[in-house]
């Protein structure tokens, strides 16, 4: 083995860079974890989209719920709206969140597609999203009993992540506390 | 000779390490007035554009906040123009959006330790390179 | 059919590299010179075929074969004929085939240029060569078949190239690019040569310097070509953005610059050659490393092309057979080349080393700012984003003491130098180099920055150096290679002067305009006049005419929001009012109502000279490059390496 010295460094950055690269194409750059995982749910007071009451976050019942952020201009949107019918068909408590949208659009929307939601609130500027660290239509939010934050899936809600992932989380959580 | 020399390097020093070798600098003020045209508000001002610029779009993530079309840019855009006319400095404002949307937001990673060796790497790799120069023409 | 052909010309190459790359081997290995001369053969077959799947794909463009996909993805009935012929190199997979076809073309220089060249040499040469194109073809074969067939949307008309790049610059911009990443290769594949013979003569350097030097000059034009044409194209008024992609291509420049004045070194003393052949092998790597980076979705970028981890998996393992194998032989052979002796501590070599040590910190902090998102996210530490503030604030002080080294290392002289003779002798450049750019920033400038001065007494320390270097060398031994440096470090130091003045200066306004209203900007009147409705072979929008105005002299400019019909895409044309000191530039945002339009005005001082600097430098490596030394004939028994 003959001495390396210092041509030892260049291996060695050359080994540690395949490693991170391997690494890297596992990964996704573009998707973005939730900075608000642990955390309450932040003061919020939308109005009803179904009538002239409100929702807030006390109004939320104190419960593992679904918290799914929707809107009728977002085509991907329509492609989760079957799943989350099977889920409120089984008794899991979803609750939207009507992201900058149009109240009629929205109704006309739900009117087409199905109504999962126990009940829908109006962001119609966008703020309780932004302090949610919404970044785009559909995201869907796990909130435990106490209000607090504990799962983000941003992007359309599939079968096999409600099997594997979300399912099994809320069931965690029912359990605790 | 050697005053002069140790005031060029010296001056040399002292603007590697100033703020401004960093950031681009917004230019002052000009002293000559500049009349706007017939405009009810002042479109963003300077503050806002350098602290817009250093702000990543999530959804056109190649994109700062000042040059992204996308809807969400432009909220976040107004958001940071309210939170700018409610007097919060542009640290206050990174921050508030940091607690939202993380780390990621900002296009000047934060120094904390796992940014660490990314701040201080350049300058590792400097003397790491000079010392073993420095051994080597010393054998 | 033409398709099919294509197809078939890239497997009949893949062919023809194996053979070109096998039998001279075997040749070597076996001593048999009737086999190792088959390597001319080969590689014209291969570097044919080569050119005929390149003309095959053209055809395919050119005739709307919409049944070929990536002719469907990257083209459109409506296209302009020039178009089409860029749109060849639109999408991944004709990239890919570009890559290869210049990668033949080097190959083809290389085996005319090198008749002279040791055959043994040569034929090694070639071997590498060819073992790098099969890969690549392979590459193209498995997982990025630029002729395949796609039969289920049969009534289109193309889903249209992307509009950004529907702009003149991208027939310069990626083929000029390729040269440089892929010229490279012939660097390493020359290093390779060496380290498998074992030994590195004078004459391995001259060979290998001409060819360094047309590499790096054509990546020189391409990173300033895309620099100016983002400039032009992207409607931000920015130049660099510090994107992994634009990274990726400036990181083998910056070694390529370090390979350049190192092989000064091997050159003229015989020193340092293990380090000039791991930066040989470092340049061609950082290519490869690009190509990895941008093709695997790895990174976000503007560049990124269409992800596909098979792909990326594709190459990274080629990649790491090729660095992998690269470092290996180097490990093993590297002592056997390694000089005795050390230079001084104050000379020439010296100085050179310290310049090498400089660019390849530069490159080492680009690349780990390029990679550390993907680093930490790796780990599980989280999302970072590494952007533009980020590696201005690193490379701005890294750059300033080599800026001072440029200056001083050109007076030292070679073997050993008294540093304080050299220092006190350049007494009168520095205080010229602190004095003159005091001088015009007092007089023209409104402001005094201390962050302009810096710059500016910097590139002033540099161009007053080089050129009192031409008076210190003695006028009569100058040579064009000289020349060329001179060129070439001024073009840095006008470049630095163009970066330091438009970003200290520059001046940004936003405010909504309607037609007739105007703004005040550095002592220029802009007058929105009127707006019209614009029809284009591809596309509708708006045209506005705005006056720009100064005392007597007036300007008419016209910025543009198009909207590509086919893909629906909006695109800001954005109109530049151009002079050798300053750019206006007028930018249309978001229209306001049926009426006004925010409107986006830039006085940019100086920035044409960064690309100006750019052609300087580009201008400077031609002039060496074209060195009448380097081509002299040899005699038979001459300097040769016998290997």
């Amino acid at each position: 083995m003959p001495k390396l010295g210092w041509t030892a460094l260049p291996v060695i950055l050359c080994i540690l860079l395949g490693l991170a690269f391997w690494r890297g194409l596992s990964l996704d750059p573009r998707e973005l974890p939730s900075v608000q995982l642990g955390k309450k749910l932040p003061a919020f007071q939308l109005p009803l989209l179904e009538n002239a009451g409100v929702l807030s976050e006390n109004s939320l019942p104190k419960q593992v719920i679904l918290l799914n952020v929707w809107a009728s201009w977002c085509q991907a949107c329509v492609e989760e709206q079957a799943l989350l019918m099977e889920l409120a068909a089984d008794r899991v408590p979803i609750y939207g969140i009507n992201y900058k949208d149009k109240p009629k659009q929205a109704k006309q929307w739900l009117k087409l597609w199905g109504n999962p939601y126990q009940r829908v609130g109006q962001d119609r500027q966008g703020k309780l999203a932004l302090d949610l660290g919404v970044y785009g239509a559909p995201e869907t939010f796990l909130i435990d009993k106490q209000g607090i934050v504990r799962y983000r899936h941003a992007g359309i809600l599939t079968k096999k992540l409600w099997t594997e992932t979300i399912h099994p989380l809320m069931q965690h959580w029912e359990q605790q506390g | 000779m050697k005053y002069f020399w140790t005031l060029a390097l010296c001056l040399l020093f002292i603007g590697t390490t100033h703020p401004i070798a960093g950031t681009a600098h917004p230019s002052r003020d000009r002293k000559g007035a500049e009349t706007l045209a017939t405009t009810a508000e002042t479109f963003p001002t300077k503050t806002e554009t350098q602290l817009l610029k250093d702000l990543r779009c999530l959804v056109c993530q190649n994109q700062d906040l000042a040059d992204s079309n996308a809807t969400l840019a432009k909220d976040l855009r107004q958001e940071v123009h309210q939170l700018l006319q409610q007097g919060q400095s542009p640290t206050e404002i990174k921050a508030y959006l940091q607690a939202r949307y993380g780390d990621f937001i900002l296009f000047k990673p934060p120094v904390k330790p796992t940014t660490l060796l990314l701040w201080f790497g350049p300058f590792l790799f400097l003397s790491l390179g000079l010392m073993l120069l420095w051994t080597l023409l010393r054998k | 059919m033409i398709a099919e052909l294509g197809c078939l010309a890239l497997i009949l190459a893949l062919v023809a590299a194996l053979l070109l790359v096998g039998l001279p081997c075997w040749g070597i290995v076996k001593q048999r010179a009737d086999l190792q001369r088959l390597d001319s053969y080969y590689l014209s077959l291969h570097c044919g075929f080569v050119l005929l799947a390149y003309v095959c794909l053209t055809a395919c463009f050119l005739l709307d074969d919409f049944s070929v996909s990536y002719v469907m993805a990257n083209s459109s009935v409506s296209l302009p004929l020039f178009y089409k012929l860029c749109a060849v190199w639109g999408g991944h997979e004709g990239s890919m085939l570009l890559w290869v076809l210049i990668l033949s073309l080097w190959m083809c220089l290389v085996g005319f240029f090198s008749r002279d060249l040791d055959s043994l040499m040569r034929t090694r040469v070639l071997i590498i060569l060819g073992l790098l194109s099969a890969g690549f073809v392979l590459f193209l074969l498995t997982t990025s078949n630029p002729f395949a067939r796609q039969f289920q949307v049969l009534q289109t008309s193309g889903r249209d190239l992307n509009p950004l790049l529907q702009d003149p610059g991208f027939l310069l911009h990626p083929p000029m690019l390729y040269m440089g990443y892929v010229g490279f290769a012939v660097a390493f594949a020359f290093a390779m040569a060496a380290l498998w013979a074992g030994r590195v003569d004078v004459s391995w350097t001259k060979w290998v310097r001409p060819w360094t030097l047309a590499a790096w000059c054509c990546l020189t034009a391409g990173i300033t070509l895309g620099s100016w044409w983002a400039y032009r194209e992207l409607g931000w008024g920015g130049w660099w953005f510090w994107d992994p992609v634009e990274n990726a291509s400036f990181m083998p420049w910056l070694v390529g610059t370090a390979l350049i004045h190192s092989l000064m070194v091997t050159e003229q003393r015989q020193q340092f050659k293990a380090w000039t052949i791991l930066l040989a092998i470092t340049a061609f790597s950082l290519s490869l490393i690009g190509t990895f980076l941008v093709r695997s979705g790895v990174l976000t970028s503007v560049h990124a092309f269409a992800v596909d981890p098979l792909r990326g998996l594709y190459i990274l393992g080629f990649l790491s057979v090729t660095i992998g194998g690269a470092m290996l032989l180097f490990v093993l052979r590297a002592q056997s080349l390694a000089t005795t002796e050390a230079p001084n501590v104050v000379s020439k070599e010296s100085v050179l080393l310290l310049n090498n040590v400089f660019l390849v910190v530069l490159m080492l902090t680009v690349l780990m700012g390029t990679i550390y998102p993907l680093l930490v996210d790796g780990l599980g530490l989280g999302k970072l984003s590494v952007g533009a503030p980020y590696f201005n604030a690193v490379f701005v002080p890294l750059l300033l003491p080599m800026l001072f080294i440029m200056g001083l290392g050109l007076h030292i002289k070679w073997l050993k130098d008294n540093l304080k003779r050299c220092l006190q002798s350049l007494t009168w450049a520095g205080l010229l180099s602190v004095v003159l750019p005091a001088l015009v920033l007092g007089v023209t400038a409104k402001t005094w920055q201390w962050s302009a001065f810096l710059g500016l007494a910097l590139a002033t320390w540099v161009i007053i150096t080089t050129l009192s270097s031409l008076r210190a060398r003695g006028f009569k031994r100058i040579n064009q290679a000289y020349c060329g440096m001179v060129l070439a470090h001024c073009g840095v130091a006008v470049t630095v002067i163009g970066i330091t003045v438009s970003q200290t200066y520059g001046v940004q306004k936003d405010l909504p305009l309607a037609p007739g209203q105007e703004v005040l900007l550095q002592g220029y009147t802009i007058a929105f006049v009127n707006q019209s409705p614009l029809q284009g072979p591809n596309y509708t929008g708006v045209r506005a005419q705005f006056r720009v105005q100064k005392g007597e002299v007036v300007h008419t400019i016209y910025p543009e929001k198009r909207l590509y019909t086919v893909g629906q895409m909006v695109m800001t044309e954005s109109a530049i009012d151009v002079s050798p000191f300053r750019d206006i530039y007028i930018a249309l945002g978001e229209p306001q109502n049926a009426e006004s339009w925010s409107v986006r005005v830039y006085y940019k001082p100086l920035v044409r000279w960064i690309w100006l600097g750019g052609f300087m430098i580009l201008g400077g490596g031609l002039l060496a490059m074209t060195d009448r030394r380097y081509y002299r004939k040899r005699s038979a028994a001459g300097d040769l390496c016998q290997n």
